[in-house]
C-alpha cells in the first residue's frame, strides 16, 4: 500500500512527511500501518472532536493512491495518529539517509 | 463569510466555536454534537464577538503558590499516567519529570509575581504535566486541561529541556482561561504568538536577561544534532530559526506583506504568529529594560481586556495601544511606541 503522509502543527508548526510504501517497512509495522490506513479507521479518527482550548497538537494529512484524503488530529483517543507518527519518522529517517 | 441559510444553519459556527472555547461542559458537549451533525458549521470561520461570560483573572497582591503534579505516561497517550511528583516532593532524579515540575513552577512564579495571577485560570488551577507521552513523540502540547511532553524522536530531544517550550504550553492555558482565542487563522496566530511571547519572557526572567540580552528564541537547543537550526522560532528575526533539508526553511514572516494565506496548520497559526511576535520584540527593544515589566504588562493587560475570541491582528493591535494608554497614560512613550511597532510590521488598525 502506497500513501502520502504529512504531519503539520505541533509546538514547532513543522510540516514534514512524504510518500511511503508499506512494502518497504518491517512486517510488524507494515501490518499495523495497513490496518491504521483503512479508510474506515481514518474516517473515524478524522471525526474525533478536538478538545476545547487545545493547542499545538499535530494534524496528519493522508492521501491514498485512490486520491482519497483524510485529515486526522492528534488529540483524540484513536491509536491511528501514533501509527502515522511512526510512518512520518520512517520518511524522515529515509530522507536523512 | 460563507452564505448560511436556514435550514442548513441553525446555530452560527462562530457561536459554536465560542462555546467550545468558553462554555461549560454541558454547553461544550451540546456544541460538539451540533458541530458533528453539520460539518458546514465547522467550515465557516467568522469574526464576531459572541455573547459570553468573559473571564478576567483577579490581580492578587499575594498568591498561595503553585500546585503541581507530574505524571509518567510511559510511552502511552492515555493521560495523565502514573503520578511521579506532587507539590513539595523532592526531585525524583528523573530529568523529564523534574524539568516539567521546575518549569511549571517558573511559569507560575512569572504570572503570579509579575501580574498577580494565581495559576492558569487565576484561581489556583493545579498545573498538571505528563512526560514520556507517546513513543518518540516529537511534540509538546496543551490538550485543554494539561501539558503533555514527548521524548522527541527524529527532530527533537526531550521537550522538557526548554523552559521556553514549557512556558509556551502553559501560556496556552492562560490564553484559554482569559476568554480564549479560537485556534485558527489570525486569532489562532495571536494565540500562538502570546504563547511564544510569555514562554520567552518566563525564560528571560528566570535568566535575568534584559530585552537587549535575550536570544528571543523559542525552543533553543531542543533540535537534534542532525537538524540544521538553532530553534523553532525567533521573535527577533522571524524566518531564520532553521534551514534544514528535511524541515525546510523557517517560514515565519515578520511583516504583513508576507502574510501566509494557507489552510494548512489551521490557517498558518505557527507561521503568521511571526508578525505579532516581531511587534512584541520591537516594543521590548524600544522600551528597554526587562521585557516582562512594560511590554509584557501591556500584552498581559490586553489579553485580559480584549474579550474577542476571533480577534484579528488589527483588533489585537488596537487593544495593545489602548492598554498601553490605560496603564501608562495617554500620549506616554509606551503608547507611542506600541502604536509604532504595529505600523512597522504592517498591521493597520483604527486609532
Amino acid at each position: 500500500m502506497r500513501v502520502a503522509v504529512h504531519r503539520s502543527g505541533g509546538v514547532g508548526g513543522l510540516r514534514v512527511g512524504g510518500t511511503i510504501d508499506t512494502a518497504d517497512l518491517s512486517d510488524e509495522l507494515a501490518a499495523r500501518a495497513e490496518a491504521a490506513l483503512e479508510p474506515q479507521r481514518l474516517e473515524a479518527a478524522a471525526a474525533e472532536p478536538e478538545e476545547p482550548g487545545a493547542a499545538d497538537q499535530h494534524v496528519y494529512d493522508v492521501t491514498h493512491e485512490s486520491g482519497a484524503t483524510y485529515s486526522v488530529g492528534g488529540g483524540g483517543s484513536s491509536d491511528v495518529p501514533a501509527v502515522l507518527d511512526e510512518l512520518v519518522n520512517e520518511i524522515i529517517r529515509h530522507r536523512r539517509g | 463569510m460563507a452564505d448560511c441559510f436556514p435550514p442548513h444553519c441553525i446555530v452560527p459556527p462562530y457561536m459554536l466555536e465560542a462555546i467550545e472555547v468558553r462554555g461549560n461542559a454541558e454547553q461544550r458537549e451540546a456544541a460538539a454534537l451540533i458541530g458533528e451533525q453539520a460539518a458546514i458549521y465547522r467550515a465557516e470561520r467568522v469574526a464576531q464577538t459572541p455573547e459570553a461570560d468573559f473571564l478576567v483573572a483577579p490581580v492578587l497582591s499575594t498568591v498561595p503558590g503553585p500546585e503541581r503534579e507530574v505524571y509518567d505516561a510511559a510511552g502511552g497517550t492515555d493521560l495523565p499516567g502514573r503520578l511521579m511528583r506532587s507539590e513539595g516532593d523532592d526531585p525524583t532524579g528523573e530529568s523529564a519529570v523534574d524539568e516539567a515540575y521546575e518549569g511549571a513552577g517558573e511559569t507560575y512564579a512569572f504570572f503570579s509575581e509579575e501580574y498577580g495571577r494565581d495559576s492558569l485560570d487565576g484561581a489556583g488551577l493545579t498545573l498538571r504535566s505528563s512526560v514520556h507521552v507517546g513513543k518518540g513523540l516529537d511534540n509538546a502540547f496543551w490538550n485543554g486541561q494539561q501539558m503533555a511532553y514527548g521524548d522527541g524522536g527524529m527532530i527533537f530531544r526531550g521537550l522538557t529541556g526548554s523552559l521556553t517550550v514549557i512556558g509556551h504550553e502553559l501560556a496556552h492555558g492562560v490564553v484559554q482561561f482569559s476568554g480564549g482565542l479560537v485556534y485558527r487563522d489570525q486569532a489562532g496566530a495571536l494565540n500562538e504568538s502570546l504563547a511564544d511571547v510569555f514562554g520567552s519572557l518566563v525564560a528571560q526572567r528566570k535568566s535575568g536577561q534584559s530585552a537587549a540580552e535575550a536570544s528571543w528564541l523559542i525552543g533553543e537547543g531542543i533540535l537534534r544534532e542532525d537538524v540544521s537550526g538553532a530553534a523553532l522560532r525567533s521573535l527577533k528575526a522571524p524566518g531564520t530559526a532553521y534551514d534544514d533539508d528535511v524541515l525546510g526553511i523557517d517560514p515565519q514572516p515578520f511583516h504583513m506583506s508576507d502574510y501566509a494565506n494557507t489552510s494548512a496548520d489551521k490557517g498558518g497559526v505557527h507561521i503568521n504568529s511571526g508578525i505579532p511576535n516581531h511587534a512584541f520584540y520591537l516594543l521590548a527593544q524600544y522600551l528597554g529594560g526587562n521585557a516582562w515589566e512594560k511590554a509584557g504588562q501591556i500584552w498581559y493587560d490586553s489579553l485580559q481586556a480584549i474579550n474577542r475570541p476571533h480577534a484579528s491582528f488589527s483588533d489585537w493591535a488596537a487593544q495593545t495601544v489602548a492598554s498601553a494608554r490605560e496603564r501608562f497614560s495617554p500620549g506616554s512613550r509606551e503608547e507611542i511606541y506600541t502604536r509604532r511597532v504595529w505600523r512597522l510590521v504592517g498591521v493597520e488598525f483604527a486609532a
